[in-house]
């Protein structure tokens, strides 16, 4: 089913938020205020926001540390404020603090983020046990880089998933790079879309700079998890616009990303893209899309104050933080 | 570099041993192999020889204990170096051989890297558990005056409360280890002769006598054994004593008598060991042998070893052997350990006819007494005649042995002693 | 009272829990068939759905359990041995056990990771584990390690019911032994330290089979020596106020434990005895644990893992008394 322009604008909405928070915790890395570090996800908006826009709530997702999350978790309905006041150390923070970069929000599928990378798989396992379980047609869409398609918690879980046809999308976002490592030097074939095959499912390779494309690839996985067909393997090629984090050197092993590289990806902002795609079918006017870029800026100036006015967490909730009644 | 006079190791059991009297007084010069001080261990006293020439300085006052391998004084080289060990004052504790740890056999000796233990506590050189020094601290008792039982010597909760406790009973405050002689105490209205303090031997015999009627099931059998056979035997042993080299007593052939029985009704030569009862092989004798020690006496239980091995003449060489050094005191603490059955001779204290109801020798299953042997009238063949008879009693521990093997033993212990040529079989 | 085997017992617990909430439900490798015989005849009660077999893969087992019980489950996953929990490292030590902490307290995990631990089948270095010090020194993680058939069955019913993740390790050479459990149903709390025999000589602190091998070893030696022998049953949390206590009384503490001795569970506990109660010890604590050494197979493996003569060695160590007869 082709999206409407109203979705069409929503997508365009929810790239430009991931946006603007993502630049306010790059710039909170820069005057301090940003507790943690940062993994920015500038240029990688369009497979968050295209893979996870109009899931329903109960569906589970695990983002994934590009951005740390900020696409996938705005695209699920998630609050940006609790984002921001998380990476300020703050307690109004969707983590009440305790994490600094982590995220959660049982109430639309977020149910939380391990930074040990890998670990999206096993957990994104047990989420499609439990939604074949309760046979109420949840999905689990699973995002994950091309570096933890070379943990074998990827094997364990995708050949399990399989095996009992769980209704999973694995998503890659491919964006060439595991830190400073390229891709070439760490994964023995072209696609990671390519392990689809030895685990029985099938697999879609699609542009990630492109929003619709990527939306389009992973509904049609989303419609095989609903329907019972079992898992199957989304890759989205991307690629980041600045360095693994922030801080750290822009390179590839120890030499600095091809320069031509990176303007050739650059070329290709997926937001810059969608923009003019919308523009050029009229789906939107300059004026709306204006419009949508103040709204954004201005919800991501009013969530940094916010955040900079909550409190710091009070030591005394640590003990009740570790174990439920 | 002074010598050293240290706490020997005299049996695989002993842990500690008190320091009876120095030999030599402090400054005195002991020469290489003299007795420089009488130690006492649980059973046994024990004289320790100078192993080099020198200058007696005294470490451990006598009537302390201490642990085996604590050097308890120093031989100076020149009466110099004695004045300056002298000067020094109270020393730290010295050892000659780090003290074994007790592991378990089947645990390997820990990795390196990983420190031993239990060695001396921060605060001065006594050890003291921290329960004895809080305890201690209380009730304001000086440390040093106290003797330690506790492991690696420490001072620990008990000591510190006996301690306590004799102070109340306004007891002395360092008790002799003779005993007082009357000095007006009186308590609860009875006049006190004399104090002997419960350590040592004394300490040991209350533990063991005590320790034995609780922990197993005590009954007495009482019979008497025709000693018509073993009195002419022993009368022919006797004329034969200067070719035959030993001299025969009763009490080789009752223990002669008494490990032939036990070979054929082995459940007496036993003891319980965890959840089983072991039968032993050896059959080793204990003889137990009082010692004249004035008012407070004293009983200590030599054991001759693999008794049913033995010829007569040998049991009764070892045997004497033994009750000299018993009543020498040179008892080594092998010496006493390894028992598997026990005799005791109460005929040497008393005539007529009487029995007693010994105590087991734990761990053992069973030990006879035995009383004198005197001429009594008894029915033979429907006469009365007069015969050697001697009155016995057999204790045994029913946890083990049960009334029928214990009647078959007494009855194989009265014949053999009736006719001892049986033993020959 | 009747008397059945240990694993019966826990496979009571199962069958009751199981029953009580449909929430809950067992995964493991051949948890059907059941490898020691503890959760067999589970599959014919309540069918291949609630009592999966998993692929040859620790983590995906875990990860089952950790994504499940996110969602509201209570999953009781079976590790086999308890060396295999190092190969989910990551599943229970880093994601289950921090992940409600890491998440503000907004994602429960009622959990149980179940293994059998201990030597004494001679299986070798990987098979004979008692890894509890590495569970117990996790923040997060419960831990409970049974003794008896009793305490097996009411601590893994009060896991199951536990909104935490709980590791449950089973004593391998316990499965058989059998002991009194009423017909009627109760639990164990966590957290309460069961006197397993009253003493006032010296305490001695066992866990699973060394609470066997210590009752032995106090009857053995009862007439010298007042044995008392208490049972803290889960580690975390810990009854240190039971062992206190006795400590008080006694002023002598021994403790054996399976785990290797160097930074183990007996290290803790006489840790914590010496912060809390100094003044009462009458001489320094021993630890009867396995050798600082892999635990070997075959005949040799004795010499390494705690005996109740170590035991005995260690009563007559911290009471000077000699008691080997």
């Amino acid at each position: 089913m082709p999206l409407t322009s109203s979705q069409m604008k929503t997508l365009y909405a929810n790239m430009v938020r991931a946006r603007r928070f993502d630049e306010k915790i790059v710039q909170g890395i820069a005057d301090g205020k940003t507790v943690s570090f940062f993994h920015s996800g500038l240029g990688e908006e369009a497979v968050g926001v295209g893979g996870c826009a109009f899931l329903r709530p109960d569906d589970y997702v695990w983002f994934h540390h590009r951005g740390h999350g900020i696409a996938h978790i705005l695209s699920k309905g998630g609050s940006p404020q609790g984002f921001v006041a998380e990476h300020f150390g703050k307690a109004t923070g969707a983590c009440n603090g305790m994490a600094g970069f982590h995220y959660v929000d049982p109430e639309h599928g977020l149910l939380g983020f391990s930074g040990t990378i890998g670990s999206a798989f096993p957990v994104s396992l047990g989420w499609g046990v439990a939604a074949k379980m309760g046979n109420r047609g949840q999905v689990v869409v699973c995002f994950f880089g091309d570096g933890a398609s070379n943990r074998g918690t990827l094997h364990e879980a995708m050949n399990m998933a399989s095996v009992m046809k769980l209704p999973i999308v694995w998503v890659c976002e491919n964006n060439l790079y595991a830190q400073f490592m390229p891709l070439k030097d760490a994964f023995a074939s072209e696609d990671i879309a390519s392990l689809a095959i030895p685990y029985g499912m099938p697999s879609k390779i699609v542009d990630g700079q492109d929003v619709v494309a990527v939306h389009e690839a992973v509904q049609w996985a989303v419609e095989r998890a609903r329907a019972g067909e079992g898992p199957s393997l989304v890759e989205c090629k991307t690629y980041r616009f600045r360095a693994h984090s922030e801080g750290a050197p822009d390179v590839s092993h120890f030499e600095l990303r091809p320069p031509d590289e990176v303007e050739a990806w650059k070329k290709r902002d997926p937001l810059l893209l969608f923009r003019e795609r919308l523009l050029q079918e009229e789906i939107a006017t300059v004026g709306e899309l204006d419009r949508i870029d103040a709204d954004a800026a201005e919800e991501a100036d009013a969530a940094e104050r916010f955040a900079i006015e909550s409190p710091q967490p009070d030591p005394s909730v640590l003990q009740e933080m570790l174990y439920a009644r | 570099m002074p010598g050293h006079i240290a706490i020997p190791k005299l049996g695989m059991a002993m842990i500690d041993a008190t320091v009876v009297k120095w030999q030599v007084p402090e400054g005195g010069h002991a020469s290489r192999g003299e007795v420089v001080v009488t130690i006492e261990t649980e059973k046994t006293n024990w004289d320790v020889e100078a192993q080099d020439s020198g200058w007696l300085h005294i470490l451990v006052p006598e009537d302390e204990t201490v642990p085996v391998g604590r050097v308890i004084g120093l031989l100076a080289e020149t009466e110099s170096e004695l004045a300056a060990l002298q000067a020094k004052g109270t020393p730290v504790i010295m050892t000659t051989t780090p003290e074994p740890e007790d592991a378990p056999a089947a645990e390997p000796a820990p990795a390196a890297g990983t420190g031993k233990a239990g060695q001396p506590t921060g605060r001065g050189a006594v050890r003291v558990s921290p329960a004895a020094r809080k305890i201690a601290e209380e009730h304001g008792v000086d440390l040093s005056t106290i003797n330690p039982t506790g492991p690696d010597g420490r001072i620990v909760r008990e000591d510190v409360e006996r301690a306590i406790a004799s102070r109340q009973a306004a007891a002395p405050a360092a008790t002799p280890p003779v005993p007082v002689p009357a000095t007006g105490e009186t308590i609860e209205g009875k006049r006190v002769a004399a104090t002997i303090p419960l350590k040592g031997m004394r300490r040991a015999i209350a533990e063991h006598m005590h320790r034995s009627l609780q922990v197993a099931a005590q009954l007495t059998y009482i019979g008497e054994a025709d000693m018509s056979g073993t009195v002419a035997l022993r009368k022919k042993l006797l004329a034969q004593e200067a070719s035959l080299g030993f001299h025969a007593t009763y009490t080789d052939l009752i223990i002669m008598a008494a490990a032939g029985a036990l070979r054929d009704v082995p459940i007496l030569n036993s003891s319980i060991v965890g959840d089983e009862v072991k039968v032993w092989d050896d059959v080793n004798i204990g003889v137990a042998v009082a010692l004249d020690q004035g008012i407070e006496g004293g009983l200590i239980v030599p054991v001759v070893r693999n008794v049913d091995q033995k010829p007569i003449r040998q049991v009764s060489r070892e045997l004497a052997a033994l009750i000299e050094k018993a009543r020498a005191g040179r008892l080594l603490p092998d010496d006493v350990s390894g028992g598997t059955f026990t005799v005791t001779n109460l005929a040497t204290v008393g005539a007529g006819w009487f029995v007693g109801t010994p105590i087991i020798n734990q761990p053992q299953s069973a030990i006879v007494a035995i009383g004198p042997v005197s001429d009594r009238p008894v029915a033979v063949d429907g006469q009365v005649v007069i015969r050697p008879v001697m009155p016995y009693s057999l204790t045994y521990d029913h946890r083990v042995v049960d009334g029928a093997p214990a009647a078959r033993f007494a009855a194989r212990f009265a014949e053999l002693l009736s006719e001892p040529a049986l033993m020959l079989v | 009272m009747r008397e059945i085997p240990y694993r019966i017992a826990m496979q009571e617990a199962l069958i009751e829990e199981m029953s009580r909430d449909e929430k809950v439900f067992v995964v493991g490798e051949d948890v059907q068939a059941g490898t020691f015989g503890v959760t067999s005849t589970l599959v014919q009660r309540f069918g291949p759905g609630r009592v999966i077999d998993t692929p040859l893969s620790e983590t995906a087992v875990a990860g089952t359990a950790l994504g499940a019980a996110m969602t509201g489950y209570r999953p009781v996953a079976d590790f086999m041995f308890a060396d295999f929990i190092f190969i989910a490292g990551n599943e229970v030590l880093v994601n289950a056990a921090k992940w409600r902490f890491a998440h503000g307290g907004k994602v429960n995990l009622p959990l149980v990771y179940m293994a059998a631990m201990g030597g004494g089948a001679r299986n070798g270095p990987e098979h004979s584990m008692s890894p509890e010090s590495l569970i117990m020194h996790t923040p997060g993680l419960k831990l409970a390690v049974p003794s008896t058939p009793y305490d097996a069955k009411g601590l893994l019913k009060t896991a199951i019911r536990d909104n935490n993740p709980v590791v449950f390790f089973y004593h391998k050479r316990l499965l058989g032994l059998r002991g009194p459990v009423p017909d009627e149903e109760y639990t164990v709390p966590f957290g309460v330290a069961d006197v397993k025999r009253e003493g006032t000589d010296v305490t001695v602190v066992a866990t699973a089979l060394q609470v066997q091998h210590a009752l032995r070893v106090a009857e053995e030696v009862k007439e010298r020596v007042s044995v008392e022998v208490i049972d803290p049953r889960t580690l975390e949390p810990l009854d240190i106020d039971a062992i206190v206590r006795s400590v008080e009384k006694t002023g002598r503490l021994v403790v054996a434990d399976e785990d290797t001795e160097r930074c183990g569970v007996a290290a803790e506990i006489i840790t914590q005895v010496m912060e809390r109660a100094f003044d009462a010890l009458d001489a320094p604590p021993k630890r009867v644990c396995a050798a600082n050494l892999p635990i070997p197979g075959g005949f040799i493996e004795a010499s390494v893992l705690p005996q109740p003569a170590g035991i005995l060695a260690a009563i007559e160590a911290v009471t000077g008394r000699a008691l080997k007869v």
